[in-house]
């Protein structure tokens, strides 16, 4: 008998697993990758020569509050395509995907009769998507001073991802002190973050019934309740753990 | 729904396809927009919830620089899904490396009454999906999610039908016991 959750093992572009992504934070996710992917000649140059930045402190300090209302702005784009929160999709039709695997694996598979055409794309020869972690950019001393809600957001997700839980932690409760749009996905970030690195259940469920005040029915609202959930089952835990 | 991705017609109008690949940036975040959620849903599926974001940034980074290298002569879908799945494979591994010495972070799955929608029942299946190890993870997503027979696993990954029915075997008597009920083995 087909179990009833095999039914709904399915993959499209909507009703998860992923959390739910609202508008802002699908234009705000999306305006990053592309800002990766196609980095402006004029911003990579500055970045690459700090000195010569400094030489343009005036120009750049100038510049950086422009982007910073440009950036602000463009995050309050409307929603395009099917990014929303709210969008739902039918069932993905049929896929035939190459398996994971190192460049080996991929050029000494025999093509299958039945497989679509693709193009081949070999793992080596991709584009390094992470190299821009590993270089952060550096920046003068004006510019820190311009650095938007979002900017602190990234950067909290950074540290996060290089497990300075302390750092994004830190980091996060700046968006949130901010009061800017973005506090309402750190708010549910820091929780997040409390409850599963930093031990602390409780702190964790304050944020996310926060983030359910803040925003009821809001795009993060199944992440935040779940993650309430799990806060009071933690610490019903750690009571009955008492003596 | 309005807003549903419908990456058919992203296929009947290559001429945004070419935009994008040429570095047009408004044609670049548009098609960032459409393919975002079901690569966030694939990435899921693969990787654990704190990786899962960072993962689908990456992963659609390496899709539009590698705009320039599709082909219109298969299925523009089954190619960023294929981007998507060896991104984070590729990922995952390097996490691993890294993390080889740390302890795994301890996994809650949601109880069946706390949602009662497919948002929900995914969210379970990803929850138990990252208490697989990687090989049976992918195993088991290529298997049930993508249409793979074992067969074809086999043959594409280069490992043995065997491994990879025992891969399939171990995966899903692990998620049973996640999750509940009974099911037949995998074919």
């Amino acid at each position: 008998m087909k179990p009833e959750w095999l039914d709904a093992f399915s993959l499209d572009d909507a009703g998860g697993p992923a959390a739910p992504l609202g508008r802002e934070e699908a234009q705000a996710l999306a305006s990053k990758v592309v800002a990766r992917a196609l980095p402006s000649a004029g911003a990579a140059s500055y970045l690459r020569h700090p000195r010569t930045a400094f030489l343009a402190a005036g120009l750049a300090g100038a510049l950086a509050l422009v982007g910073s209302v440009q950036a602000l702005r463009s995050q309050e784009a409307p929603c395009v395509g099917a990014t929303c929160a709210e969008s739902a999709g039918a069932s993905a039709p049929p896929l035939r995907v190459a398996p994971p695997g190192d460049g080996r694996t991929t050029t000494s598979a025999p093509p299958r009769a039945d497989a679509p055409a693709l193009e081949a794309v070999p793992i080596a020869s991709l584009p390094d998507a992470t190299a821009n972690r590993a270089a952060p950019a550096r920046r003068p001393p004006s510019a820190v001073e311009t650095r938007t809600a979002s900017d602190l957001l990234a950067e909290a997700n950074r540290a996060r991802r290089d497990r300075d839980w302390t750092r994004a932690a830190a980091l996060y409760e700046r968006v949130m002190q901010s009061q800017a749009d973005e506090s309402y996905a750190a708010t549910v970030a820091l929780a997040s973050l409390r409850l599963e690195h930093l031990g602390d259940a409780r702190g964790a469920l304050v944020l996310y019934e926060q983030a359910l005040a803040q925003r009821p029915g809001g795009a993060l609202a199944a992440q935040a309740e779940a993650g309430a959930a799990r806060c009071r089952r933690v610490l019903a835990a750690d009571e009955r753990a008492r003596p | 729904m309005a807003s549903r991705m419908d990456l058919a017609a992203l296929e009947r109008s290559p001429g945004r396809l070419e935009a994008a690949a040429r570095g047009d940036r408004a044609a670049a975040q548009e098609l960032t927009l459409e393919l975002l959620p079901r690569v966030r849903n694939l990435v899921r599926y693969l990787a654990r919830r704190g990786d899962a974001d960072d993962i689908t940034q990456d992963a659609l980074v390496t899709v539009l620089r590698s705009l320039s290298s599709y082909r219109p002569t298969g299925s523009f879908q089954a190619w960023v899904d294929r981007i998507v799945v060896r991104v984070t494979y590729a990922e995952i591994r390097r996490e691993r490396r890294r993390a080889r010495h740390e302890s795994a972070e301890a996994v809650d799955v949601p109880g069946p009454s706390d949602f009662a929608s497919t948002y929900a029942t995914r969210a379970r299946i990803a929850a138990a999906l990252d208490t697989l190890p990687i090989d049976q993870r992918f195993a088991v997503v290529l298997h049930h999610l993508l249409g793979m027979s074992a067969s074809e696993i086999a043959e594409e990954i280069g490992a043995p039908l065997e491994t990879i029915r025992s891969r399939l075997r171990v995966g899903m008597q692990h998620l049973r016991s996640l999750l509940g009920a009974t099911e037949g083995d995998p074919q």
